[in-house]
């Protein structure tokens, strides 16, 4: 019985230091400000490419006029400023707005009123047109919403920049923060649900068991971008491509956090995502998807890589008191 | 520079605090001094560190981990609530509902699942007063450029045959048939539109082995969704 006790009181105080240590240990905001600046440049390329069809896509007598949309969403809570435009003038005013908020979310300008505003407009140009979205929007909005509750104009922003001027030129070089750390620590968690779904979700299909599903893909011609069709001389590569897929997934979540394998994984997440880019025409995409490895790379690569200050970035692991 | 004792015997920095509401001295973090004695034998240099400013406040702590709970079960719940879904994951959707759509979180996350199937487009044939008629398909990958604004056309006429393949739903798709002609109308200042789903099969790999290609016209499959009018809609 006191074993038991022992191994519970051990199981629950173990727990709290592990959580404790996962969530509010401030950890270096470099990772959480380049996503911020991809993330950001993602957000504003891809409402920019709206402006192309502005008034199809967003007013009410476009390809998803009103009487339709009250249908699709009776009794939801989808709301979107959108509704309330009924002028094509109003309409471009506020777009041309939302594509400034993006350009200064990417640039970390007043980056914490910035990053709320831009999660805002996100989520309501998605709830204004459900039937042309896919993936892309998906991350677009989950890295939106977590480049708001981090601290993301802490590193590599005009915000900064300003800081530092105001400062007389001079800031501590890292100031670890633990609101950054809960945001990456919240883009990794979602990117192993994203990943387990989408993994679990593929091994109902007979074509992911058979091994041909990534034929259905290449041979998809709508999704078609590089024809890969060649495949077909080499079903071998096919099956091997189809369950690496399905393995990779459904393992991601747990893999991606050791240290020993954590390589590997985000490694493996370039081929298929740069796949899905440039193979199904998803370029935009399978970028996005990338954005969102980054929370797994720790903050002194980046500094390694973007400040290329010849060795200053050292291997930092942040640690618990 | 002081230092403390882990138990495994390690020296360690002396805990650096860091937080939203702190400038920290980050000597500890960047010394050469503090990045020596810690250093591991794999040249990780580890800094300890623990939460300051308003972070230190164990309420504050607590509050943002009832918060986090909280949208982690419904990030979770989401994608198990798609169907073929268990009562209790269709319970938590209804609790988590009004977050998840406001928020932009409701997603199953199946991409390319269970399979990848064949792809659905829609022809459209628009007759103007002067007795023309304009023809045309979507997606269109001559006319919606860049790749993204394609896609977005492509995500038209595959959610519209999502729609229309779920009894459920079919009320809804049969809306969005109406609201696609209205449109096309309005676009072309047409007084009729006819609407025709294709779906385009992907060939089995013996047939494209043998030479044939994606566009076979015997992989399209086409299906009137009706003639709409304009004084009718």
């Amino acid at each position: 019985m006191k074993l038991l006790a022992d191994y519970l009181r051990e199981l629950v105080e173990g727990t709290r230091r592990g959580w404790n240590a996962f969530w509010f240990t401030p950890t270096d905001p470099a990772t959480l400000g380049l996503i911020r600046i991809l993330g950001g440049w993602m957000l504003f390329y891809t409402h920019a490419v709206w402006s192309l069809g502005l008034d199809d896509f967003f007013m009410a007598d476009g390809w998803m006029g009103r009487d339709a949309m009250s249908a699709l969403e009776a009794g939801g809570y989808q709301w979107s400023h959108f509704w309330w435009i009924d002028s094509p003038a109003l309409l471009w005013g506020i777009h041309v707005f939302a594509l400034v908020i993006f350009v200064m979310l990417m640039v970390g300008l007043y980056t914490r009123p910035v990053s709320i505003l831009a999660f805002l407009l996100a989520v309501s140009y998605a709830n204004r047109a459900p039937l042309a979205l896919f993936g892309l929007d998906q991350i677009n909005v989950m890295l939106a919403m977590y480049l708001m509750v981090g601290d993301s104009g802490r590193a590599y922003s005009l915000d900064r920049l300003l800081r530092r001027r105001l400062a007389g030129g001079e800031l501590p070089r890292i100031e670890p923060s633990v609101s950054a750390n809960i945001a990456i620590r919240l883009i990794q968690v979602h990117m192993c649900v994203i990943y387990f779904f989408a993994g679990v979700a593929k091994l109902q299909g007979p074509a992911w068991w058979d091994g041909t599903a990534m034929w259905g893909a290449v041979a998809n011609l709508e999704y078609q971008s590089i024809d890969a069709t060649w495949l077909v001389h080499s079903l071998l590569a096919v099956n091997i491509l189809t369950h690496a897929t399905i393995f990779w997934e459904v393992t991601y979540a747990a893999l991606v956090w050791p240290r020993l394998t954590r390589p590997i994984v985000i490694a493996l997440a370039v081929p298929t995502h740069l796949g899905i880019a440039f193979f199904l025409g998803m370029i935009t995409f399978g970028f996005a998807m990338l954005f969102g490895n980054l929370a797994f790379v720790s903050p002194w690569v980046v500094r390694a890589v973007i400040d290329r200050d010849g060795g200053a970035s050292r291997r930092i692991r942040y640690q618990a008191a | 520079m002081a230092h403390h004792k882990t138990k495994s015997g390690s020296q360690l920095p002396r805990p650096i605090r860091g937080g939203v509401a702190e400038r920290v001295d980050t000597s500890a973090a960047t010394g050469s001094d503090a990045a020596q004695s810690a250093d591991t034998a794999d040249g990780t240099e580890i800094v300890v560190v623990a939460p300051g400013g308003a972070w230190q406040n164990v309420w504050l702590r607590r509050g943002v981990t009832v918060l986090l709970l909280l949208h982690l079960t419904a990030v979770v719940i989401a994608p198990l609530a798609v169907a073929p879904r268990s009562y209790l994951a269709e319970a938590g959707w209804t609790v988590f509902r009004p977050y998840l759509e406001g928020a932009f979180l409701n997603h199953g996350y199946h991409f390319f699942a269970p399979e990848p199937g064949p792809s659905h487009l829609i022809r459209y044939e628009a007759r103007l007063a002067d007795g023309t008629t304009i023809t045309g398909e979507f997606p269109n990958k001559e006319e919606n450029w860049p790749r993204l604004f394609y896609h977005r056309h492509f995500m038209l006429s595959e959610h519209l045959n999502a729609l229309g393949s779920n009894e459920e739903t079919d009320d809804v798709a049969q809306r969005f048939i109406r609201s696609y002609a209205h449109h096309l109308m309005t676009k072309y200042d047409a007084d009729e539109v006819d609407l025709y789903l294709r779906r385009h099969l992907i060939p089995l790999p013996l047939r494209v082995a043998e030479g044939m290609k994606l566009d076979d016209p015997s992989l399209y499959e086409e299906q009137a969704l009706g003639t709409f009018k304009r004084d009718e809609l």
